[in-house]
């Protein structure tokens, strides 16, 4: 409080002070600055009188002038590091998947042959955390494969479903113009064939979540679910977002 | 300490609750995890099949002949249209099992001399278009409807009116309607350009206002010389161009900018600094515009008031760089310039004010003429890699460069692609090719599909802009 007051204090003072003491009483204001935006010399410009623009009389007939450039073009510098300019869009999506497919598939192969080393990887692995550690409670364990190798068949039936609801997945362009989003949950048997679907987010629009549905209609059956899934795919289901 | 134990429980008891839920929110985010989620993608676009009958004439007695033709003009244009739209597929009349001449334009059974749905969902149509015409003294009378087959619904219909040459207008007027009711944004087939060309002969070049497909050219220049890049004003009622003027009683010709205003036909001298007066382009706020001074030094950007008065000089240099081809983003923020600074001409991108000069273009080694869509997202320009040019559109940072015309000579040869402008609504792009020996005016929509042509002839037409207004 005490403090502030001096503070305070302090301040009117110099004010005083500087108004007292100061040799000029003007507020030191900056002079104005003209400047030329343009930087163009005025001399060189003609007059800007709009009646002095008689076009059409000041133009005679000539024969052929000679059509200045438009701007002037520079020739082109022939770097052989030039970086090319993109040509037309080939949809390589599908080749992209193939291919990423195999690539997957190939590990599945590697996986699943050296699957048997794991197994016993695993089975030292858990003898050695069961010693370490009594079970808390109930422990789901699932198969006799190991987790990488779930997830890999996971993400390669993943991919064969995406490949294939792309296949389907048709809109009209007057609909497609409009960003419109829906989700729909797919319960399919173990042949793949569609059980149960439907829309779980709407988008909003009546016809493109018909146009949705009718691409899942369209594209049973699915690719079947490795045996692992047929249990989870056929009770959770499969969620695809479109687009 | 009975008390003592009763807490004791208590705490166990809420322990194991807590430790519970939390298990339970565990397992819960566990099995989402789990659930297999795909992303389909975007979806194949497909053209939908368009039923569009011969109109019906509906006036009293029989057709004559300019009842004839007014339907003629009435249909073809609502065709072409359609067509250049990109969203149909046309369906030939030779498929239909109906003879539309003998049904009203509405369906069975609330209409008894009405259409049957069933015919022509059996030859696959997804909308069919119904429409009747009527010439009334000097008035011409179009209903229009659209329905859509699958449903066999309606999804509008219209009458529209207007004097016996409005025709074209009125059929401009239905197609936009349908784009409007099909996608939620009306088409832009009541749009204009401005072109520079050739076609009235004596080797000058005049500036012309015509239809956005080409029809009705309008000189609206008489220099008998050479006019060169024309520009709209926003609100399409103005054209600035420049054309190469002789100055007073010298013999000296000089590249001057004019302002032409269409409603009164009133021409302005509105730059004659000597040198380049050249590349206007219309600054949003209707008072203002961008253009290219050279001012006998390197051609630099300006912002100039319609009076001629300058405002301020947006690029300076650096020594012997050019600036040229201003072009200023739908908001009034940004501008879009070419400029060699960099050895190559390149795209470059600065704030309205001159500030922030940044290079937009890396690749090719010659970019030129940008152009804004009209939502100020892309920016299409003229590219050149190998030894032509083509029209590329890239997002506004200069991300995401795609292709959009490729088309060669008839002999095999590359063809030239320049100039590109966007339709008001932002799906088309226009553009010049000299695929055929002359520069003409193409179309396509701005993924570089369904090209059409505009201009059909064997005159050179050069630096095309699209009105920025739909109508």
């Amino acid at each position: 409080m005490i403090f502030s007051l001096i503070a305070h204090g302090l301040v009117s003072l110099a004010f005083l002070f500087s108004w007292v003491f100061s040799p000029n009483d003007e507020m030191p204001a900056p002079r104005a600055v003209k400047v030329d935006l343009v930087g163009l010399p005025e001399k060189q410009l003609p007059p800007l009188v709009q009646k002095a623009s008689p076009v059409e009389e000041v133009v005679p007939p000539i024969k052929s002038p000679e059509p200045p450039p438009e701007a002037p073009k520079p020739p082109a510098p022939k770097e052989k590091d030039v970086v090319k300019l993109p040509d037309k869009p080939k949809d390589d999506r599908a080749k992209k998947l193939e291919a990423q497919k195999k690539k997957q598939d190939e590990a599945l192969r590697k996986m699943e042959a050296s699957s048997a080393f794991d197994k016993i990887a695993d089975d030292v692995e858990t003898e050695r955390r069961d010693k370490e550690k009594l079970v808390k409670g109930p422990q789901v364990q699932e198969g006799g494969t190991s987790g990488s190798l779930d997830a890999l068949q996971r993400g390669s039936y993943e991919n064969l479903v995406e490949e294939h609801s792309k296949k389907h997945w048709e809109l009209p362009k007057w609909l497609s113009s409009r960003s419109l989003e829906a989700t729909v949950l797919v319960k399919l048997d173990s042949s793949g064939t569609v059980i149960d679907r439907k829309i779980i987010k709407k988008s909003g629009n009546t016809l493109y979540d018909n146009w949705v549905l009718d691409s899942v209609d369209k594209a049973s059956p699915f690719p079947a679910p490795p045996p692992k899934f047929v249990n989870r795919v056929a009770t959770e289901g499969i969620v695809l977002a479109f687009p | 300490m009975t008390m003592n134990s009763g807490c004791k429980i208590s705490k166990v008891f809420s322990y194991f609750l807590a430790a519970s839920l939390i298990g339970s929110v565990l397992l819960s985010s566990v099995a989402s995890a789990s659930q297999i989620y795909i992303n389909v993608g975007e979806a194949k676009r497909k053209e939908s099949n368009l039923a569009l009958p011969s109109l019906n004439f509906m006036g009293t007695g029989s057709v004559n002949a300019t009842a004839a033709a007014a339907g003629a003009e009435l249909y073809n244009v609502i065709k072409n249209d359609l067509t250049v739209s990109s969203l149909f597929q046309m369906m030939s009349q030779a498929a239909y099992l109906e003879d539309v001449s003998k049904t009203s334009l509405k369906p069975k059974p609330g209409d008894p001399a009405g259409f049957d749905f069933a015919k022509w969902k059996t030859v696959g149509a997804e909308f069919l278009i119904r429409g009747g015409y009527r010439i009334l003294g000097n008035e011409t009378e179009f209903e229009g409807y659209l329905y859509y087959v699958p449903k066999g619904e309606m999804i509008f219909g219209k009458k529209y009116k207007g004097t016996s040459s409005a025709g074209r207008r009125i059929a401009h007027s239905f197609a936009n309607d349908v784009l409007k009711e099909l996608t939620g944004t009306a088409g832009p087939f009541l749009s204009r350009l401005v072109v520079a060309s050739d076609r009235d002969g004596g080797g000058y070049r005049e500036i012309y206002v015509m239809d956005w497909d080409g029809f009705g050219p309008t000189k609206i220049s008489n220099h008998r010389s050479v006019s060169m890049s024309p520009a709209w004003s926003p609100d399409g009622t103005k054209v600035a161009y420049t054309a190469f003027v002789l100055r007073g009683r010298s013999k000296r010709r000089n590249a001057d900018m004019f302002m032409f205003d269409l409603p009164t036909g009133k021409r302005s001298l509105i730059s004659y600094r000597q040198g380049f007066n050249s590349g206007a382009n219309f600054d949003p706020d209707n008072k203002s515009m961008y253009l290219t001074i050279s001012q006998g030094n390197s051609p630099n950007i300006y912002k100039m008031r319609y009076d001629g008065t300058l405002e301020a000089q947006l690029t300076k240099g650096p020594l012997g760089a050019m600036n040229v081809e201003p072009a200023i983003s739908p908001d009034g923020q940004k501008l879009a310039f070419s400029s060699d600074r960099a050895r190559s001409p390149m795209i470059y991108i600065m704030n309205a004010d001159g500030s922030s000069p940044q290079r937009l273009t890396f690749a090719g080694v010659f970019n030129s003429t940008p152009s804004w869509s009209p939502d100020g997202k892309k920016i299409a320009f003229a590219g050149q890699s190998e030894n032509n040019f083509d029209v590329f559109i890239m997002n506004a940072d200069g991300s995401g460069i795609a292709r959009v015309t490729s088309a060669r000579r008839t002999n095999g040869k590359m063809a030239n692609h320049e100039d590109p402008t966007f339709s008001p609504d932002g799906r088309y792009v226009m553009y010049t090719s000299n695929r055929t020996g002359k520069s003409q005016i193409y179309i396509s929509t701005i993924e570089g599909t369904n090209e059409y042509r505009v201009t059909n002839d064997n005159f050179n037409y050069y630096r095309p802009k699209w009105s920025k207004t739909l109508e």
